[in-house]
C-alpha cells in the first residue's frame, strides 16, 4: 500500500511539472564575482515552477566554475579535524584551533564541473531572489607548490608541500563537504523575456589534497571565499 | 583459532593488570604484514611472551602517558634485543574506549611521520607490541593514541 502510494505522488509530481511548463525556466547563465579572487561560471540551469503560479522553483542544471587566486591559506579541511564531529551539527561548532594547519600557496587555480541545487522565488514576472549550491562534480586543475605552516610540527613546520585540487567534490554540509564548491545567493531582475541580470554573493570552497599525508593524518587543505557577483542569464 | 588467540590475550591482560610491573605474563601482538600508506601495519595476532625474555632485553627509551582529549595513563618502554629489534612496552596503560582506536610512533604528537603500530588497542593493561623495522627511532619517538575515525587524540607519551 505504501509502495502504490508513493509511486501515486511520484506521477502526480511528474505530471504537474509536466503540465506547468510556463511556471518552468531554462536557461543559460554567465557570472563573474571577484574579490579575494576571481571566479567566473558558466552554467545551464532548469527550474521547475511549484504550486499554482510557480512562484516556488526548484531545480537543477550543470555549472562550470573557475576560481584563480594568488597568495592564498589553505586550511585544514576535514569536519573531524576542525569540529571534532561528523554530521550536520559541525554547523554549529566552533572550530578546533589546535588541529588546524595551513598551506600557503601562491597560485590556486582550480576549475570544476558540479551539478548544483536551484531554490528560487519570484516576486513577479521580472524579480525574483534565489539561492543555488554545488552539490556533485569534479574538479581538475594544476599541481601546485606551498608552504606547510605547522608550529607543533618541527620537521614539517615551514618545508615545501605540493598539492593539486580535489577531484571529487560533493555537498556534505559545511566542512564535511568535499572537494571544490560554488553557492550563490542571488537577486535577478529580467529585463526582457529573453535577457536577465543576477547581482549578489558567491561562496567557494576550494580544496586541494597534498601528495603525501601531513600532519594530523591529514592531506585535504581548503580555502573558503566570499565574492560579490555579477551575472546576466539567458533563457532558451 | 582467532578466539583462542583473543581470550588467551584478554586472560593474560588481566593477570598483568595484578601487579605494576609484573611483566611475566604480557601479550606480545605479532603483525602478519606490513603496508606502506603511510606506514601501516595489519591486525595482530597474540603470543605470549616470558619474563626472562624481557630481562635478556635492553630499555632505550621510555617515557609515560599524558591525556589528550581523554583520559590515558601509564608508562611505555622502548626494548632493544642483540638482534636489533625493538618491542614496544606498554605497564598498567589505561585510556577510553573508543572507535578506530590506533597506537602510532610519530614524530610529534601531531602525527608527523607516523607509523602505524596496532589498529586494534588493548585499551587497558600491560602489554608489548612489536615494533616494524621502518620505525626511525631516532625520529619517531612520541607513541599516539589517536581515534582515526573522529581525528581525536587520547594520549600521547614522548619518549627519552
Amino acid at each position: 500500500m505504501k509502495k502504490v502510494s508513493f509511486l501515486l505522488a511520484i506521477t502526480l509530481f511528474i505530471s504537474h511539472l509536466s503540465f506547468s511548463q510556463s511556471k518552468n525556466q531554462r536557461y543559460a547563465d554567465l557570472s563573474i564575482a571577484a574579490g579575494s579572487g576571481f571566479s567566473p561560471a558558466l552554467s545551464y540551469n532548469y527550474n521547475w515552477g511549484l504550486g499554482k503560479g510557480g512562484k516556488f522553483k526548484i531545480g537543477t542544471g550543470i555549472r562550470f566554475t573557475y576560481f584563480a587566486g594568488q597568495h592564498k591559506d589553505l586550511i585544514t579541511a576535514p569536519a573531524t579535524l576542525t569540529s571534532g564531529e561528523k554530521g550536520p551539527q559541525v554547523l554549529f561548532k566552533e572550530n578546533i584551533l589546535s588541529n588546524l594547519d595551513t598551506l600557503h600557496v601562491a597560485k590556486v587555480g582550480v576549475g570544476y564541473i558540479n551539478i548544483p541545487i536551484h531554490l528560487q522565488y519570484s516576486f513577479s514576472q521580472k524579480l525574483e531572489v534565489g539561492f543555488n549550491i554545488d552539490a556533485i562534480g569534479i574538479s581538475f586543475g594544476s599541481k601546485q607548490s606551498g608552504t606547510f605552516y605547522a608550529s607543533d610540527s618541527r620537521s614539517l613546520n615551514k618545508s615545501t608541500q605540493s598539492a593539486k585540487p580535489t577531484f571529487f567534490n560533493a555537498l556534505l554540509v559545511s566542512d564535511n563537504d568535499l572537494g571544490s564548491l560554488n553557492s550563490e545567493l542571488y537577486a535577478r531582475y529580467w529585463v526582457n523575456d529573453k535577457i536577465g541580470i543576477r547581482a549578489g554573493l558567491s561562496f567557494q570552497f576550494v580544496e586541494y589534497t597534498t601528495d603525501k599525508v601531513l600532519t594530523f593524518e591529514n592531506d585535504r587543505f581548503r580555502t573558503k571565499n566570499l565574492l560579490p557577483m555579477i551575472a546576466i542569464s539567458y533563457k532558451l | 583459532m582467532k578466539k583462542i588467540a583473543c581470550l588467551s590475550a584478554i586472560i593474560f591482560s588481566l593477570f598483568a593488570c595484578q601487579k605494576e610491573t609484573d611483566l611475566s605474563s604480557m601479550v606480545v601482538n605479532m603483525p602478519m604484514k606490513e603496508t606502506t600508506e603511510p606506514n601501516e601495519t595489519s591486525a595482530p595476532t597474540s603470543q605470549v611472551v616470558s619474563m626472562t625474555d624481557l630481562k635478556n632485553l635492553s630499555i632505550v627509551l621510555q617515557g609515560t602517558f599524558t591525556s589528550g582529549v581523554h583520559s590515558t595513563s601509564g608508562k611505555v618502554l622502548i626494548y632493544e634485543d642483540k638482534n636489533k629489534n625493538y618491542s614496544l612496552v606498554f605497564e598498567n596503560f589505561k585510556t577510553d574506549a573508543g572507535p578506530d582506536l590506533r597506537i602510532y610512533l610519530a614524530e610529534d604528537k601531531v602525527l608527523t611521520n607516523f607509523t602505524q603500530i596496532t589498529d586494534k588497542v588493548n585499551t587497558n593493561g600491560s602489554y608489548i607490541l612489536p615494533i616494524p623495522a621502518t620505525v626511525d627511532l631516532k625520529k619517531q619517538t612520541t607513541v599516539v593514541i589517536w581515534c582515526k575515525a573522529f581525528s581525536v587524540l587520547f594520549g600521547s607519551a614522548s619518549l627519552k
